[in-house]
C-alpha cells in the first residue's frame, strides 16, 4: 500500500509541532487505518528524537576571546563609527561581571599555589591590592612591543603592560583551551617580581623564581602580575607559552620605565 | 532569541559600543558555532566560520534590515559560510564520498555518543541543501517560516527539503547498520 503524500506531509509537520487539531485527527485515524503509514510515523519520529538528542556543542572556551581580538584588530578608526579607540580595560571593566570580578580580585588578590623567590625582597608581597584598579587606568602603550597578541588554537588574547604608580603590570586576558604554561623570563637584575592578582581566572598557579615566573592557565584567565623596574633604561621579558610541552608562541613585551611610557 | 533585545543590542554595535558588540557574540557564539559545527563535522572548521561569521556581521551591519530577525541574518551568514567552507575543501556534494570525521575511536566512546557520532557522519553523506535544512530545525530549532525567511525559499520547498533530508538521512543511517 501507497502512502499518500499528504499524510507524508501531515507526518513531518506533526513532528514539528506545525500541525492544526484538525490536522491531527485527521492524520490518527489516518494512521490507525494503515499500519505501514503508522510505522514510517514511528522510524520518523525514532530519527527526530535522535537528532534532537544530539543536543548543543560547547564551542572552545577561547574562541569568543580570538574573535573579539580579530575585531579589535580589524576595526575601523575611531572617527569612523567607534567613539572610543580600542578595547579599553576601562570600559571592559564597567561591565557587571568585570566589575564583580574587579572586587573579588581585591579580595582574592594573591590566591597563588606556589611562590619561592630568591629574589623576591621582603617587601615582594607588598599590599598592591589598591594597584588592582590601576588596571583600569592604562597607560598607553609606548610601542607596539607593549602587547602580545595571541591567537592561536591553544590560546588566544592579550598580554599588555602599564605603569601603576612604581610599578609594570603586566595585564593578561586570556582564554586557554587545555592548560598552557606560560613562562616569563627577565634575566636582567632591573627587574622584580612584586606579585600577582587575580580578577577573573578559572585557574591560575604562579611560580615566581630568579628572573622567572611561570604560570599554568586553563579556561578564561584575567589576571595581573607586577614587576618592578629598577633604574631608567628599558627591560624585555620574554614570554614563552607552552601547550602539552610544546612551544606554540614566544613573545617579547619591553618594560620601559615611567618617563619614558608617558612620552 | 528576543527580537527586541537583539534591535537594542544592534543599534549600540552600530554605535561602536563593544559592550554591545560582547553581548552580540556571547549571545549568538554557541547557535553559530552549532550550525557551522553540524554543517562541516569539524571543530576546526566551525570555529573559522563562526570567525569569519562574526567578522563580517560587525562589517556588514550597516547593511542589516531590522525588519527581519537578527538571528535570521548571522543564521544565513553561517550557513553560506560553511557551503562555501565545503566548497573550497571540495566536499560539497557529500554523496558517495568519505565524511571527514574528527570523532574518537568506537572503543572510547559511549552509546550516546556512538549514536551521535553516527548521527552526524550519516548526516554529512546527505546533500548540502537538505543538511542545511536538518541543522536550523533540528539544530537550531527553527519554523518552517524561519528557514523559509533564512534560506529565502518558499515554505513548501523548506517542507519538502526537510522530508527528503530525514528519508536521505534514514537511509544512511540504515546503510550504516544504524538505524
Amino acid at each position: 500500500m501507497t502512502i499518500e503524500a499528504k499524510y507524508v506531509e501531515l507526518m513531518n509537520a506533526d513532528l514539528d509541532g506545525e500541525i492544526s487539531d484538525a490536522e491531527r485527527i485527521d492524520l490518527a485515524e489516518y494512521l490507525e487505518a494503515n499500519p505501514e503509514a503508522a510505522a514510517m510515523q514511528a522510524e520518523l519520529s525514532d530519527l527526530c528524537g535522535s537528532l534532537d538528542e544530539m543536543g548543543q556543542i560547547d564551542p572552545p572556551p577561547h574562541l569568543k576571546y580570538a574573535i573579539l581580538d580579530s575585531l579589535q584588530k580589524t576595526a575601523k578608526p575611531a572617527s569612523e563609527r567607534v567613539a572610543s579607540g580600542g578595547l579599553k580595560l576601562r570600559q571592559l571593566f564597567a561591565m557587571p561581571a568585570l566589575r564583580h570580578a574587579f572586587t573579588f580580585g581585591a579580595g582574592a588578590f594573591l590566591t597563588f599555589a606556589l611562590i619561592s623567590s630568591d629574589q623576591i625582597s621582603d617587601q615582594a608581597f607588598d599590599d598592591v591590592t589598591g594597584l588592582v584598579g590601576t588596571i583600569s587606568d592604562s597607560v598607553p602603550a609606548a610601542t607596539g612591543q607593549n602587547t602580545i597578541r595571541l591567537t592561536s588554537n591553544e590560546i588566544a588574547g592579550m598580554v599588555s603592560t602599564h605603569f601603576a604608580g612604581s610599578l609594570n603590570v603586566v595585564d593578561f586576558n586570556l582564554a586557554a583551551e587545555g592548560p598552557v604554561e606560560i613562562v616569563a623570563e627577565f634575566s636582567n637584575n632591573e627587574l622584580w617580581f612584586k606579585g600577582f592578582a587575580q580578577l577573573e581566572s578559572d585557574d591560575t598557579r604562579i611560580l615566581a623564581d630568579d628572573g622567572q615566573v611561570k604560570m599554568h592557565i586553563q579556561g578564561r584567565n584575567r589576571y595581573a602580575l607586577y614587576l618592578q623596574h629598577t633604574n631608567d633604561v628599558d627591560s624585555t621579558v620574554n614570554f614563552k607559552f607552552y601547550s602539552a610541552g610544546n612551544l606554540i608562541h614566544e613573545a617579547d613585551l619591553i618594560i620601559g620605565n615611567e618617563t619614558k611610557e608617558a612620552e | 532569541m528576543n527580537s527586541e533585545n537583539d534591535r537594542e543590542l544592534i543599534e549600540n554595535c552600530m554605535n561602536g559600543d563593544r559592550q554591545a558588540i560582547e553581548a552580540l557574540l556571547f549571545r549568538y557564539e554557541k547557535p553559530v558555532y552549532n550550525a557551522a559545527y553540524r554543517m562541516l563535522n569539524s571543530s576546526e572548521d566551525a570555529r573559522d566560520v563562526t570567525q569569519t561569521v562574526f567578522l563580517k556581521v560587525i562589517e556588514k551591519l550597516d547593511s542589516y534590515d531590522p525588519q527581519y530577525r537578527f538571528f535570521s541574518w548571522i543564521y544565513r551568514i553561517a550557513l553560506n559560510e560553511s557551503i562555501n567552507c565545503l566548497k573550497k575543501q571540495n566536499r560539497l556534494d557529500a554523496l558517495d564520498r568519505e565524511p571527514v570525521s574528527e570523532a574518537k575511536g568506537p572503543e572510547e566512546q559511549t552509546g550516546a555518543e556512538q549514536v551521535s557520532q553516527g548521527m552526524q557522519t550519516a548526516l554529512m553523506t546527505i546533500q548540502a541543501e537538505y543538511r542545511t535544512v536538518i541543522v536550523l530545525k533540528h539544530f537550531a530549532d527553527c519554523s518552517y517560516t524561519e528557514i523559509s525567511q533564512i534560506l529565502d525559499l518558499p515554505e513548501k520547498k523548506v517542507k519538502s527539503r526537510l522530508y527528503t533530508g530525514r528519508q536521505l538521512l534514514k537511509e544512511a543511517l540504515t546503510k550504516s547498520g544504524l538505524h
